[in-house]
């Protein structure tokens, strides 16, 4: 058999693979855990590397499917395959990964084989999620991602860990399992339909599902909202983002920047990738209203950002604001502004992974995460000083780094439509920039009063090492976002269906 | 060939700015003055070459942004109106990295700076001169926005450079109130692409007139927010927290021209600017003029005395740009050629000021007396200054105010004649003080602070002639350039 046949396969599986491999080891093998979780990440990003490489961005269909039957009898069946859609987000996840496994080598001391473990783990059920074609399997993934995610919050987390994790599983069962109900629901229909069940992407999508007359009768309203409301605490859209400050500021350095770098853009790829061409009519029933959330979720995100005491909240909070742009471009809903959407994704998944990173890297040094214990560390860590520049230069869309092109092609893309939710979310940019310049100049400029910050040591290699590949891309993307967006535009084209 | 000089010219001060980061001490300051000496090279090469007509070419396209009209194109332009920024920028560029050379350091009485914080320093300012560079070549909308938005970080982050709590406070104030002004000109460029599907200069001129009212208002908008107009003008004179060398150069010759030479690019596209605004900025031109001057008359720190100055004169170019929309293409050519006339006056008085300030570590006009003894120079210079900005023949801005004057006669009515007495009061009044200034800080008793001292190093020094020679020059080289300027 060709590469082609088991290479998304071969994906999704090592980093699993790579975790059974631990339960063999010793527990107290420490480095042998660090060194085959680093290894198989690596490995991981290297077949994504290959999958980009054997991408056709013309192709709208999916690409390097697999289909291996599994329960026939249901209609279910192991399927796999990669289009304009995921391949982005695939990339971004295989790229974080082992970032995240370098810069916790030095701040996880403890369990050190269960951390490895979980974050493999997690890898396999992001993966999984974002190459699923078959609505069961996609559910699976997506279940597979809850429990890893809870351990590495509630285990190596702060000090209200236990508050946090519970909180982050029981918002994200909730909205799960409604649309577990959604997922059953299609596949009866299409046995109504057609005479055999059937979870299929794509036998899914050629269904009709009737509008109906009201909510409560309309089952492409229902449906539509049982798997917006899933994918929507999980962006978070305001005001469903309760758990996410929590989540973020208990969970461990690693846990923060896969959260916020790619647990969040499941929801925004979940409702690109199902909401969207599922239920097309209902779609546009509630775009006014996710389009009012969003620039609510803009703003509100900014203005408590603002306020806040905590770096890890503060930037938590700003992932909100972010996301708000992102549902913005979602629902306008013209090419330019979809693909705005999607390279944001890929931008704040960089940029604020980047954030939370450098963030866990004070706090190593300090174990404090509250603004006021810092100032003036632009004296004492120019290294660091410049890395954390970089990295909020391009969350707040300078132009010449990502943020901008996302933000520019979401704003320009939805305008035509829907200038006012437009003018409206321009402010969030204002807000942005002051926000997150405010952190720089309080915790970087503002005069050293905390003389144990004078000792603090700068970057380390390794610490430098995590954050150098995000900064490359940031500056990639914004000077040549047309690498990135040529991936995606054939397929965005296809799904938004001409126009602008 | 000129495509790729002009490309250079962002490209060489941004490199040689991240080199300048990158090293310490001498080779920091080596790669900034050679990056900036080099860009300066290139744009008098490149003026000389194009002379007379324009060069617009295509270095790159945005598929990616694909609209129904056309692609929006990464390019170079270079007319006459760039030009005239284009030589601003880089040659009182160049002037003003050769003179922080000595500026910054231990020696300096008003500030201190060690060492170490010269390499960020540099950074700064050469990435600022690659934006505004950028600004003035930009063949389009889209690619001009993208170069001022990253000339208010580099100003937000000059600003801040001494990090005390005062200057911390004016880089805030100065980010946010330029960053909403981003925002409005954000906001005409979407209308302007949704309607027209271009980002281009001549696009304005297509849009249906209501809507061509709003975009042009918003503009407006976005340019009095970074020119510092009324009603956004308190943020120029408390960001005079920076170092002496970025007042001079950020908020009196470049960045703050950002703002007008947006609104000159506007009309002279297709001269469509609704007769409506074209009044409005010229009403508030003249209205900002005389608030800035109400000022002068209580400001003891001579770099806000300054600020206040450049309001007015920023109102000036408005002023004329106004005329320009109203019909007049000789106010135009005025109020263009007061941006490089004016750019030379008020970087030699702010430079003077830096000169004052190192020797003395003072700014304070009741502290100073009777410096004309021991700095000749300084005070030759800053009356050169005096007399160059306030329009005193033959020197700068005599010029300008001349041509913006002729333009509202040549408008006719009552226009002119009431455009003419305001105007020369305004000089009058600013003129005496000025003077009035000048002979209190430099003639008269010596006082304490005011007895040390001698001019500054040569490489400031130098500096200060060079300019005083740009204050006769300036005007030699931009009306003929001006002149190409037509409808």
């Amino acid at each position: 058999m060709a590469l082609e046949g088991f290479l998304l396969s071969a994906l999704v599986l090592t980093p699993a693979a790579a975790a059974s491999l631990l339960l063999l080891l010793p527990k107290d093998a420490e480095k042998a855990h660090r060194w085959i979780g680093l290894v198989a990440s690596l490995l991981t990003l290297g077949l994504a590397g290959m999958v980009w490489s054997r991408f056709d961005p013309s192709n709208v269909a999916f690409q390097l499917v697999e289909t291996r039957p599994w329960l026939p009898t249901l209609g279910i069946a192991y399927r796999l395959g990669i289009d304009g859609i995921s391949l982005l987000l695939v990339l971004l996840t295989a790229l974080l990964q082992p970032l995240v496994l370098i810069s916790s080598w030095s701040s996880i001391h403890q369990r050190v084989k269960g951390y490895v473990f979980a974050m493999l783990l997690l890898e396999t059920g992001m993966l999984g999620a974002f190459l699923a074609t078959d609505l069961f399997l996609f559910y699976v993934f997506w279940e597979l991602m809850l429990l890893p995610m809870y351990f590495i919050i509630g285990v190596w987390g702060g000090e209200r860990r236990i508050y946090a994790a519970v909180k982050f599983v029981l918002f994200t069962l909730a909205g799960s399992l409604l649309m577990l109900v959604g997922i059953l629901y299609l596949s009866y229909l299409h046995k109504a339909q057609t005479g055999a069940w059937s979870f299929a992407y794509e036998d899914i999508r050629s269904l009709t599902i009737p509008m109906g007359e009201g909510f409560w009768h309309s089952p492409q309203l229902l449906l539509f909202a049982a798997f917006a409301l899933a994918f929507a605490i999980k962006v978070p859209v305001w005001p469903l983002h309760t758990w996410l400050p929590d989540a973020h500021v208990e969970a461990p350095t690693g846990g923060s920047v896969i959260l916020a770098g790619v647990l969040l853009k499941l929801g925004t790829y979940g409702l690109l990738r199902y909401n969207r061409p599922l239920f097309p009519e209902a779609w546009e029933r509630a775009t006014p209203l996710f389009l009012w959330l969003a620039v609510i979720a803009i703003i509100y995100g900014a203005l408590v950002s603002w306020a806040q005491k905590d770096m890890k909240k503060l930037i938590a909070y700003s992932s909100v604001s972010h996301m708000g742009f992102i549902i913005l471009g979602l629902f306008a809903g013209t090419v330019a502004s979809t693909q705005g959407a999607l390279i944001q994704m890929v931008n704040h998944g960089l940029s604020t992974g980047a954030l939370f990173m450098l963030v866990g890297v004070v706090y190593d040094r300090r174990h404090t995460r509250l603004i006021e214990d810092y100032g003036g560390l632009a004296a004492v860590m120019p290294l660091y000083t410049g890395a954390f520049l970089i990295a909020t230069l391009a969350s707040i869309g300078l132009p010449g780094l990502n943020g901008f092109v996302g933000e520019f092609l979401i704003l320009t893309g939805s305008f035509p439509t829907h200038p006012v939710a437009v003018i409206l979310a321009s402010t969030g940019i204002v807000l942005g920039a002051v926000y997150m310049l405010t952190l720089v100049q309080r915790v970087f400029w503002n005069p050293l009063v905390h003389e144990e910050n004078r000792t603090l040591a700068d970057l380390t290699w390794r610490e430098a090492l995590a954050f150098t590949p995000l900064a490359v891309f940031m500056v990639w993307i914004g000077v040549q976002p047309g690498t990135f967006l040529r991936l995606s535009e054939a397929a965005v084209r296809h799904l938004v269906g001409g126009g602008l | 060939m000129l495509t790729l000089a002009l490309v250079l010219m962002v490209v060489i001060p941004a490199v040689g700015g991240v080199l300048a980061g990158a090293f310490k001490g001498a080779s920091s300051r080596g790669a900034a003055v050679t990056a900036a000496a080099a860009t300066a090279a290139l744009a008098a090469w490149a003026t000389a070459t194009v002379y007379g007509g324009a060069h617009a070419a295509a270095v790159g396209d945005m598929p990616w942004l694909g609209g129904p009209a056309a692609t929006p194109v990464v390019g170079v332009l270079l007319d006459p109106l760039g030009s005239i920024l284009l030589l601003v920028v880089t040659v009182i560029g160049l002037l003003t990295v050769v003179y922080s050379t000595r500026y910054l350091g231990m020696d300096n009485r008003d500030h201190r700076v060690p060492p170490t914080e010269h390499p960020r320093y540099y950074f700064w300012l050469l990435l600022f001169l690659a934006s505004m560079v950028g600004v003035a070549i930009s063949p389009n909308f889209l690619q001009l926005f993208f170069f001022w938005e990253l000339t208010t970080v580099c100003s937000w982050a000059l600003i801040s450079y001494y990090r005390n709590e005062k200057s911390l406070a004016a880089g805030f104030k100065a980010l946010v109130v330029t960053q909403v002004g981003g925002v409005f000109f954000l906001v005409a460029l979407l209308i302007l692409f949704a309607r027209t599907g271009s980002f281009e200069f001549g696009a304005l001129a297509l849009l249906p007139d209501r809507l061509r009212l709003v975009v042009f208002v918003l503009l407006l908008l976005a340019a009095w927010a970074k020119a510092a107009q009324v009603p956004f003008h308190t943020w120029l004179p408390e960001a005079m927290e920076a170092p002496t060398p970025i007042s001079a150069y950020l908020h009196a010759a470049a960045m703050v021209k950002a703002g007008v030479f947006l609104m000159a690019r506007s009309v002279s596209s297709g001269w469509a600017m609704p007769v409506e605004v074209g009044m409005v900025m010229g009403a508030m031109a003249v209205l900002t003029l005389f608030i800035a001057l109400t000022y002068y008359f209580v400001q003891d720190d001579l770099k806000r005395l300054l600020a206040y100055s450049t309001i007015a004169h920023l109102g000036y170019v408005l002023l004329g740009i106004s005329l320009g929309a109203l019909g007049s293409t000789v106010g135009f050519r005025g109020g263009v050629l007061h941006i490089i006339c004016h750019g030379f006056a008020k970087a030699t008085l702010f430079l003077c000021v830096g000169a004052i300030a190192y020797v003395t570590g003072s700014r304070s006009i009741s502290a100073l007396g009777g410096l004309a003894k021991t700095m000749p120079l300084t005070a030759a210079a800053f009356f050169v200054g005096v007399l160059a900005a306030t329009g005193v023949p033959p020197f700068s801005c005599f010029w300008s105010k001349f041509m913006i004057l002729s333009g509202a006669v040549q408008l006719g009515g009552a226009i002119g004649p009431v455009l003419l007495v305001l105007v020369l009061l305004e000089s009058l009044i600013a003129f005496s003080w000025m003077v009035y200034v000048g002979q209190k800080v430099f003639f008269g008793e010596r006082t304490p602070v005011a007895c040390v001292n001698s001019d500054p190093p040569p490489a400031m020094s130098g500096v200060l002639v060079a300019l005083m020679i740009g204050c006769l020059l300036a005007p030699a080289v931009g009306i003929p350039l001006v002149q190409w300027i037509g409808r």
